[in-house]
């Protein structure tokens, strides 16, 4: 990776998220003031926090499983969360504060990551198994979260399945504020493990043996990957793919060291989510379109076109 | 003196056992060969003395201290191991695959990718540095993985099967690379099928493993090797002098 093309990428997402509050209908009259700093740069401050945080949780989760397809929304940690986030909207409604709302997502990413591993740490399961077993976790999930809607009211349903679509909507700084030091101490924290992910990756067979603790590392990334992803879940609902897509886009504009990938994908995954909020503001202006159709709509044929370069690479 | 001792180490199967109690003395300098047909126990026992099994039975110790309670930093630099080829999923360039073996040093990772690039241009590997990985060929990859060994810089290398699948002259230079390393401060335990190896090391000490239980423990230069090693195998193995140096191969059908 050159200095270069290093520079130019952290530019490139310093730029899109600074001038992101500024895309849309035109700032005009007296309301301009208050659409400019209690809603859009409210808004770009929490997409960025929640792209951040999931791109950095994939970006590990990949390396740790040494799977390219892993990736909480793949592996069904995403979808663990939202269910833990919906089954307290649904069931304790006056328990859904912010802080109430990131230990439930805690639980259900950290349930669904317990379970991942045991299944990875099991040599019974191929790395391929691993997205299959995601699979049925995040099905499993959606079942319960859509039996969890049938005994909710209307209108609770009518604000679960639009929270279920992710959005980064906000009025007010209280949630990009309320998620900064997640995302801060999560994306740190996985950033610490740099060097062992990069091990890790150059043989997960030997790493035990050129001296990094498997278990320590696991616990830790799946722990701070569960951390990133609930607070992201718990703010802006499970948006799906950035997790999985940005950190092969920084593999593919970068090609930067291992031991790298993960804050690289989280500054990537910041002005990816930024980016495609502001272009869903643009698309259809006079609605709110929740990022995370787009994000889907995008990462859905991204997935299928990276199943079928593993594929053909397997075979080639 | 970093010795490896093994004391009734065994490794349990569902019927019988990988690995039966063995009992062995290993010092520094001499290359151990290990053979025997596939499942013969020849991997279970490199992860006994490497002390990544969980459920092994017995002692092994290394300079002293028992190898499954070393902290894995600590047992990094006594025993390094170096495991049968297999695809890597991560793209990477060879001297960050190198530098990942030095994780055991207290170094910034700009020290240990200066240190991986002066071990790979010592090995005459200098030009693959910046390859990546996937696009190096199984021989040249053999020999950046090897690179990796010195990079740890521990007192042993246990090698599984350090020339599968690679041809002539990529073996000679996988093989010429070991004999190199081969220096009395240095253990060598190398797992192997390929007989062609003991020519290299005439002083090796040669193990043979049978259903998990020690066939026999022999001298690279002993008389009997050549028929402990075809009753090992139940195939001819023959020995040949070439040049002062004794070559054995499989000769016949079994």
């Amino acid at each position: 990776m050159s200095r270069r093309a290093l520079l130019l990428f952290l530019l490139c997402c310093t730029g899109l998220i600074a001038v992101a509050p500024w895309v849309g209908a035109p700032l005009e009259g007296d309301t301009a003031r208050f659409i400019l700093t209690s809603l859009r740069m409210p808004r770009v401050a929490l997409a960025a926090l929640a792209g951040a945080s999931l791109a950095a949780s994939g970006a590990a989760l990949q390396l740790l499983l040494q799977n390219p397809l892993a990736s909480p929304s793949t592996v069904g940690t995403t979808a663990g969360a939202a269910l833990g986030a919906l089954a307290l909207l649904v069931l304790l409604p006056a328990a859904a504060t912010p802080t109430g709302l990131v230990v439930a997502a805690f639980t259900g990413a950290a349930a669904v990551s317990t379970a991942i591993t045991a299944a990875a740490a099991s040599r019974r399961l191929r790395s391929g198994d691993l997205i299959l077993v995601g699979v049925a976790l995040t099905i499993a999930s959606g079942a319960v979260a859509t039996g969890l809607q049938l005994r909710a009211d209307a209108g609770a349903t009518v604000a679960a399945v639009r929270w279920s679509l992710g959005s980064v909507a906000t009025v007010g700084a209280a949630k990009p504020l309320a998620l900064a030091p997640i995302a801060a101490i999560a994306i740190v924290w996985l950033t610490l493990h740099g060097r062992a992910l990069q091990t890790l990756a150059a043989g997960p067979e030997r790493a035990a043996s050129q001296g990094v603790d498997p278990v320590r590392l696991r616990t830790e990334v799946l722990a701070a990957g569960s951390l990133a992803v609930a607070g992201a879940v718990a703010f802006a609902g499970p948006i799906a793919f950035v997790c999985l897509i940005v950190p092969h886009l920084v593999r593919l504009a970068l090609q930067p060291p291992v031991r790298w990938l993960v804050p690289l994908s989280a500054f990537g995954g910041a002005a990816f989510l930024v980016a495609a909020d502001a272009a869903a503001r643009l698309l259809l202006p006079e609605q709110e379109l929740p990022v995370g159709v787009l994000t889907a709509a995008l990462g859905a044929p991204t997935l299928i076109l990276l199943l079928w370069r593993n594929r053909s690479r397997r075979l080639a | 003196m970093s010795s490896l001792q093994l004391r009734a180490a065994a490794l349990r199967a569902s019927t019988g056992w990988r690995v039966a109690p063995l009992t062995l003395d290993l010092e520094l300098g001499r290359p151990l060969l290990l053979v025997g047909p596939n499942g013969a126990g020849k991997s279970s026992l490199m992860r006994l003395l490497l002390g990544l099994e969980a459920k092994a039975e017995g002692l092994v110790t290394v300079a002293g201290a028992e190898v499954r309670k070393l902290p894995p930093k600590q047992r990094a630099a006594r025993l390094a191991w170096l495991p049968q080829l297999s695809d890597a999923v991560e793209p990477m360039r060879a001297v960050e695959w190198v530098a990942a073996a030095r994780f055991r040093f207290d170094e910034s990772p700009a020290a240990s990718e200066q240190e991986a690039r002066a071990i790979l241009t010592e090995a005459g590997l200098g030009q693959l540095a910046d390859r990546y990985t996937d696009t190096l060929s199984g021989g040249e990859l053999q020999r950046i993985r090897i690179a990796s060994l010195t990079a740890q810089a521990a007192d042993w290398w246990c090698l599984d099967e350090p020339t599968n699948h690679l041809d002539p002259s990529a073996r000679g230079a996988v093989v010429r690379q070991l004999a190199a390393a081969t220096t009395p401060q240095r253990g060598l335990v190398v797992a192997t099928h390929d007989l062609t190896l003991l020519h290299a090391f005439p002083e090796a000490r040669i193990i043979g493993l049978r259903q998990g239980e020690l066939a026999f423990d022999l001298a690279c230069s002993d008389d009997g090797l050549a028929a402990a090693l075809s009753a090992l195998y139940a195939t001819p193995v023959r020995e040949l002098d070439v040049d002062g140096r004794r070559w054995f191969f499989f000769a016949g059908a079994p």
